[in-house]
């Protein structure tokens, strides 16, 4: 494998100089400089200053600027090309043709309003819009080096929330939210996302095949996508073929990668046994260290079998992250193609963690003749993921769960891995043996393909027709092997490393997906009216089927297939399951004079997830937009560009739930071994079941509005919503007595309201042009219904506060002294001084389960983004800061909690509370589980994850030099970008940016990242 | 020419889509059966059955397992036997027994009410199968058992609960209320009446057998004190002739010495290589060690001349374990014992970074499967119910009934001088007092880690002077008050169905 690699690297680093010479052209040497003057005007006759002059072709030296009044001085040869640009007007080419004067008019560029996006079904002119669409275009997003897609689009997107839960590669476990959370039932909240018009996965694709990223955000935008579009629509659409010829492009990034942030451990073997034994102490345990122990070290010469280690520095460690990329392009007569293909290689910042991901991206496009268009899109990919097969959680906390008085190797020279150099306490297993010998491997091979077509039926009536199909096929194989782990002081053999169950566990799953519509588009212009008219249908169907083997016993570690092992205890699994859905759509625009703007979409959707009856579900919404711009008393206002208000609403559907939730079934699998020779197997009847469940529906009411100044200087987007979702697919809350699972019904109300703006700036003076943009966007969740609360470990789940708020015990305080405990009200455990004090927050002088209450912070209070941009002649600089404001995590365990499994403390605990430190703000330590600190869930564990960080800085330098081109180079950009350089923030110890799904507080931070790169453009 | 060729994709297309049949949105699931098919076979039958009995031995895969099948050992860790390893159980040793506790709170309570509608599920339908009449009848009886046994469990914990005999659908009655407890032990006494009835008279091979029938129904009288009925059910029994003491004691804990036990009547069952806890490495291996026996139940053990070790003369505290009644050393592991689960091969609580007692269980330990780890599967059937509990409990009802009469001393002897364990008989002359504290001193020490010592110190009412006299490893103390002796109902449970809250939760 390795090999096979380092030959497609090569190849493709190769492949560039020998396509080069394919395209190689002879340059004509450069001609005579002439002087050339000349003026510069807008549409309205007025002269422009601070316009940029250039030679076109040449060398990006010669330039210069009009004065204020318009005018310019050049030298150019008297068969060039100047070449004139000014923000906000389009840029003009002037061939001289001998002229040694000139004088240019500018048009009003309008860029921004003459964009067309892409939104469900079709495209649209960006001033048209009425619904809630954001969009970002490839080169807004590949500023970032990453090698998950949907990461790029964090702070890009007002009201696109993305988080990444980890820096683990290919597992980064990114959520997208549009618009906070809709929903608590199965359904989810994870947006639909489409790529080139049919259903896929944004992990599969490399983010440089990207052309454009459109976020539907509200109903008017989404219904069309009816039942699968309440959490939002996000719109991909890949890089098509470009201009006549062949044009090759490359690019290479090397990543300098390691952890932002990690705990500062106390690592001083002495230290770490004396604190450890003064916490037992303080939970009422014996000392687990004895002096003599404690004194080896104390008095240690011998460093090596002595140590102070600090095991966060051999397990984790910075690496190189590599991303080549290659994209072929261009077209002849009416076919037009695009080639893209990616390889990236990137080792994790903790040991044991690698991913691989090989992309291919094909796309062809035919204009066959006047009528018919026809072409195909395909993506593969290829990921090969090593991890340590518990994941990156377990592996951290192995990690700190280690005591500093030994290494992972024993110090004997043997190279054997150590059991454990400490034989007074538990310590979790050795991460290093488990990093370099326990990886699951994850080999996934993903294509998305489909073939279009499209023929113009009549003037202004269009049909397009698409199918494709996701295929995915995944196989982990998880060999446990058995490996001798050796005493620290004796190098004797002590037991085997706890790999789980050994063996090896293969599992293999595969999907089919395949998606067809067909449509009609009609559009017409009679005087001032515009009409557009869509209709389609649309099939999809999916099947999974996955197929799991295990066997245990295994000769030797060195076959790993499971033909090498005994069949004694071997286990086999497998499953399968299948949906399907049918679906009718449609859609209406009108405009007056491009004024008055109106929409209507609407999607009758069919499931197989519910009863004949209760299967159909109507999704319509309606939009309206008015450009007041356009008005007459508007239209003298020079200084506006456009000004458009925006409204709808509209109704989404979601049906994500189980896949066969109304019918009743048995459960299988309840076994019993009814004799002595044989295990019969068993049925239980274990969950009700409803069989008139419906579509789970959710409405959105937006309002927005659209303002461009300046020309187009200044833009300006802001939405204000309010999305409810209702009939909300969830388990009822059934008794305990009837003895079965809660069948799934319709109940329950959850609403978000908020509202997201983003500001953009843009200008330019002289060769210097900069710009800054700010995105922000804040939302409220309500549970407006629910049924009886339900309280959780941590969360209450209750009408009228926010789903799964933060419900725990009150810290008030340390105590000081016995006489304050003594009039305190009565705690649950039966504390001492330096311990927390819990508030009596019913007042009953009893400190029970009735005191929990409210903590806020389940989401964010806003959330927002700056990107800042300048360039000045050849050299760009860009910097985007990112920020989330009042995110709260209630965080437990090692890292966190002292001692938890042995954990050395972080450094502050040394400041921790003793009765000559009564001030401190942390109680006295302690160890992890002592009742009257950690006996309970409450605030002291609850932290703060508010943060901005330097998201991306990046200084480029762009080339387009003549004697580049004489060696077949047509441009050259070369950067140095960083990543998560600095945060600010108030959370402890680790990565305050993590998903919030485990209350473990080990969680992989995100990637510090220094990264070289460059384009080539031949 | 590009006109027809359009037109044929379009057919094509508007086939594929409007022409399908209406079946392609017809899914149903490929690897579970349907409801409406079943009840059609025997094959269904013995399916259902075995569902019933499945809720005996929660397998290991399925999330919740203490307190239930091969981990009903967790009980012993709230009563004086021992200390657990489990947050929840060792909150409710804490005094922290809330509705809101969670884990074996909510889990006792949902998990046998699991169990009785598979049970009431059979019930209903099983008449439905085309089958003999005996064969039906059987099944039936044996359905009868198990529900009266789970039942018997909810009613032993919480008291009155809700009686529902039939299966439930979405229109449950909304307005059920919970029936007194003594109600719900004579539904249980019905169950067991209707299985005694019917269950083959047969030695025990893991399907519940007349005797097990009888021998719960023994338990259940004596729990609620009808001594007379009790000691005449568990006569039945040990005149039945079925049923004898095993000649090995440590034989009732591991295979294959537990396959067709003269002394098992019934257990919670297990069978390699695929029905199997993880009993062995939870309990013995250094990692995890979940319930860890204390010092007051060691002190418990007399010494061989039958004297407590306050009183006897063999008793040596330099060496505490020898001339020890054997069961001790079946028991539990003490300080120096030879260890198989750790590297040094000897148990020394010191070096013993998860030991927090000084003592490690040994009974149900399979030390031929030592050292454990992750892969170690474990077999061991649970015993729930053995011919040794019917001579206590014999002994017990008639003691309680006639005084301590030569049947009472038979059947307590009988148990101490079993076969390998040889301890001398009582004393004679003991009065009815004397001998009531020497039949609880037997139960512990016979049954100590069989999860069965808590609810005998629930149904003796000597739990709250028992338990706060025990001092955690932590230091901290036991608590228990008098609302304990029944737990409350989940607060969910109260929530979404507003059930009676047992007093003082």
């Amino acid at each position: 494998m390795k090999n096979l690699i380092s030959i497609c690297c090569t190849w493709l680093l190769l492949l560039p100089c020998w396509l080069q010479a394919a395209v190689w052209q002879h340059h004509n040497p450069p001609a005579q400089q002439t002087p050339v003057t000349g003026l510069v005007k807008d549409s309205k006759g007025q002269p422009l200053p601070g316009v940029t002059v250039t030679l076109a072709n040449g060398d990006g030296q010669t330039g210069t600027q009009t004065d204020a009044e318009g005018s310019f001085r050049i030298s150019a040869p008297a068969n060039g090309t100047l070449q004139f640009s000014f923000i906000g007007y389009k840029t003009v080419s002037m061939p001289l043709n001998g002229r040694r004067q000139l004088e240019v008019t500018l048009e009003t560029a309008a860029t921004e309003l003459t964009d067309v996006v892409v939104v469900g079904y079709g495209t649209q002119k960006k001033v048209n819009l009425t619904g809630a669409v954001v969009t970002a275009t490839a080169e807004e997003l590949n500023k970032r080096v990453v090698t998950n897609p949907a990461s790029l689009l964090q702070g890009r997107l007002p009201g696109l929330n993305v988080v990444e839960s980890t820096g683990e590669p290919g597992n980064e476990g990114v959520s997208l939210r549009v618009r906070g959370v809709g929903t608590f039932s199965g359904a989810g909240n994870d947006p639909l996302v489409i790529i080139d018009g049919i259903p896929g996965n944004l992990n599969a694709i490399n983010p440089n095949d990207i052309a454009t990223v459109s976020v539907l955000k509200d109903a008017a935008s989404a219904a069309i996508y009816g039942a699968r579009a309440a959490n939002g629509v996000i719109l991909v659409t890949t890089k098509k073929g470009g201009k006549e010829g062949l044009h090759l492009e490359y690019s290479y990034n090397l990543g300098i990668t390691s952890a932002t942030r990690l705990p500062k451990l106390i690592t001083n073997s002495v230290e770490y046994m004396e604190l450890y034994n003064k916490a037992l102490a303080h939970s009422g345990q014996a000392p687990a260290y004895p002096d003599e122990f404690i004194d080896q070290y104390r008095n240690a010469t011998d460093k090596v079998r002595y140590p102070d280690v600090n095991w966060l520095d051999i397990v984790f460690r910075t690496v190189y992250t590599q991303n080549h990329y290659l994209s072929v392009s261009g077209g002849k007569g009416g076919t037009s193609y695009n080639v893209g293909l990616g390889y990236i290689d990137q080792p994790g910042t903790m040991m044991g963690f690698d991913f691989k991901k090989y992309t291919l991206q094909f796309n062809l496009n035919s204009e066959v003749n006047r009528r018919l268009t026809f072409g195909a899109n395909l993506n593969f990919n290829y990921s090969d993921r090593h991890y340590p097969r518990q994941g990156s959680e377990d592996q951290f906390l192995a990690t700190l769960s280690q005591g500093p008085m030994y290494g992972p190797i024993v110090p004997d020279g043997s190279g054997h891995y150590t059991y454990r150099g400490d034989p007074y306490v538990y310590h979790n297993k050795n991460p290093v043996a488990i990093a370099d010998h326990v990886q699951a491997v994850e080999r996934e091979y993903y294509v998305q393909g489909s073939l279009f077509a499209t023929v113009k039926l009549l003037e202004g009536l269009t049909w397009e027709t698409r199918g494709g199909f996701n295929f995915r096929f995944e196989k982990i194989k998880d060999f446990r092997p058995v490996l001798p782990l050796y005493d620290w002081f004796t190098g004797e053999y002590a037991t085997d490393l706890d790999v789980g169950e050994k063996g090896l566990q293969v599992d293999d799953g595969n999907s089919i997906y395949p998606v067809i519509y067909t449509q009609l588009t009609y559009e017409k212009k009679l005087g001032p009216h515009q009409l557009k008219v869509l209709g389609g249908a649309q099939e999809e169907y999916y099947k999974e089927e996955d197929l799991g083997g295990y066997r245990r016993d295994f000769p030797g570690n060195d076959h790993r297939e499971l033909d090498a092992a005994g069949t004694d205890g071997q286990r086999s699994s497998g499953t399968a399951f299948e949906w399907a859905l049918r679906s009718f759509y449609g859609r209406l625009n009108y405009d007056y004079r491009d004024k008055y703007l109106f929409e209507a979409n609407m999607r009758y959707d069919g499931s197989s997830r519910f009863a004949g009856d209760t299967r159909w579900g109507f999704f319509p919404s309606f939009s309206a937009g008015w450009r007041l711009a356009q008005e007459p008393f508007l239209q003298s206002a020079a200084w506006l560009n456009d000004l458009k208000l925006r409204a709808s609403w509209g109704k989404l559907g979601n049906q994500n739930i189980g896949n066969y939730p109304y019918q009743n079934v048995l459960k299988t699998g309840t076994n019993y071994p009814m004799d002595n020779s044989a295990v019969y197997p068993g049925a239980q009847r274990q969950t009700l079941v409803d069989e008139d469940i419906r579509w789970e529906t959710t409405r959105v009411l937006d309002i927005g509005l659209d303002f461009t100044v300046l020309n187009n200087r200044l833009t300006l987007n802001a939405d204000w919503y309010d999305k409810k979702t209702y009939d909300i697919l969830r388990t009822a809350q059934v008794p305990g007595w009837l003895g079965l699972n809660g069948p799934v019904i319709n109940g329950g109300t959850m609403r978000n309201t908020g509202w997201e703006f983003g500001i953009k700036y843009q200008d330019q003076m002289g060769d210097l042009s900069y710009g800054a943009g700010i995105n922000f966007q804040a939302f409220k969740n309500e549970l407006t219904k629910f049924g009886a609360r339900e309280i959780g470990s941590n969360v209450i789940r209750e009408e009228g506060h926010p789903y799964n708020t933060y419900y725990l015990y009150e810290v008030a305080g340390i105590f000081q002294s016995e006489e304050e405990i003594r009039n305190a009200p009565a705690q649950p455990f039966d504390p001492k001084p330096g311990d927390l004090r819990f508030r009596d927050v019913n007042g009953d002088k009893v400190i029970n389960a009735s005191d929990r209450t409210y903590a806020d912070g389940a989401y964010p209070s806003f959330t927002y983004s700056l990107n800042l941009n300048a360039a000045y002649k050849h050299f760009d600089l860009t910097a985007f800061f990112y920020g989330v404001e009042g995110q709260k995590f209630y965080v437990t365990g090692w890292g966190i909690e002292p001692f938890t499994q042995s954990t050395p403390p972080t450094e502050e605990w040394r400041n921790a509370w003793t009765p000559e430190n009564p001030g401190a703000s942390l109680p006295a330590i302690y160890v992890s589980g002592y009742g009257p600190i950690s006996g309970m869930p409450s605030t002291f564990l609850l932290r703060d994850a508010s943060f901005l960080r330097l998201k991306n800085v990046q200084l480029g330098y762009s080339l387009q030099a003549g004697w580049l081109q004489r060696a077949g180079i047509s441009a050259l950009r070369i950067y140095f970008a960083g990543d998560n350089l600095f945060t600010i923030t108030n959370y402890p110890s680790l990565d305050p940016e993590r998903g919030s799904s485990s209350t473990r507080f080990v969680n992989y931070p995100q990637n510090r990242i220094y990264s070289f790169g460059a384009r080539v453009t031949f | 020419m590009y006109t027809r060729n359009i037109l044929q994709l379009g057919c094509l297309i508007a086939l594929l889509i409007t022409g399908c049949k209406s079946s392609f949105l017809d899914k149903y699931p490929l690897d579970q059966p349907a409801e409406d098919n079943f009840w059609k076979s025997e094959d269904d039958l013995q399916l259902a059955l075995t569902g019933c009995y499945a809720s005996l031995s929660v397998n290991q895969s399925q999330s919740v397992t203490e307190g239930f099948g091969a981990f009903t050992m967790y009980w012993d860790g709230i009563s004086d036997n021992a200390y657990p390893r489990s947050t929840s159980f060792n909150n409710i040793a804490l005094g922290q027994l809330e509705p809101t506790t969670g884990g074996i709170v909510n889990d006792w309570y949902n998990l046998n009410y699991r169990a009785i509608a598979s049970c009431n599920y059979f019930l209903a339908n099983a008449d439905r199968v085309p089958v003999d009449a005996a064969t039906l009848q059987q099944y039936k009886a044996e359905v009868h058992f198990l529900r009266a046994y789970f039942y018997f469990q909810l009613a032993n914990i919480y008291g009155g609960v809700i009686i529902t005999l039939q299966p439930e659908g979405l229109d449950y009655a909304r307005d059920l209320q919970k029936s007194p407890q003594a109600e719900v032990m004579e539904q249980v006494l019905n169950d067991l009446d209707t299985a005694i009835a019917h269950l083959p008279d047969a030695p025990y091979s893991g399907r519940a057998v007349k005797a097990s029938a009888q021998g719960l129904k023994a338990r259940v009288l004596l729990y609620n004190d009808r001594f007379r009925e009790a000691a005449a059910t568990a006569k039945a029994v040990i005149d039945g002739g079925l049923f004898h003491l095993a000649d090995e004691y440590y034989s009732l804990f591991v295979k294959p010495g537990q396959n067709n036990n003269p002394e098992i009547i019934f257990s919670a069952r297990y069978l390699l290589p695929n029905m199997f806890s993880t009993l062995d490495y939870q309990m013995g291996w250094d990692q995890w060690e979940r319930i860890q026996p204390i010092k007051n139940l060691v002190d418990a053990f007399e010494c061989t001349d039958g004297k407590p070790i306050t009183e006897s003369p063999l008793y040596d505290t330099a060496h505490p374990y020898e001339n020890r009644d054997p069961r001790l050393r079946k028991t539990v592991y003490v300080p120096g014992d030879p260890w198989k689960y750790s590297p040094d091969g000897i148990f020394d609580p010191a070096k013993d970074g998860n030991n927090r007692t000084g003592f490690l269980v040994k009974k149900y330990l399979d030390t031929s499967r030592a050292p454990t780890n992750y892969s170690t599967r474990s077999d061991q059937d649970f015993v729930l119910l053995r011919y040794a509990d019917i001579l206590l409990m014999y002994a017990e009802a008639q003691n309680e009934t006639s005084g301590p009469d030569q049947g009472v001393y038979d059947a307590v002897n009988a148990v101490r001088a079993r076969q390998g364990i040889n301890m001398p008989p009582l004393p004679a002359g003991l009065s009815q007092t004397e001998m009531r504290q020497r039949i609880r001193r037997e139960r512990r020490v016979e049954f100590a880690l069989e999860g069965t010592r808590y609810f005998d110190l629930l149904r003796w009412r000597i739990a709250k002077e028992t338990l706060t006299a025990i001092i955690n490893p932590g230091g901290e103390p036991r608590k228990f008050t008098d609302r304990n002796y029944l737990w409350p109902f989940p607060q969910s449970e109260v929530d979404v169905y507003g059930i009676e809250q047992n007093p003082g939760y």
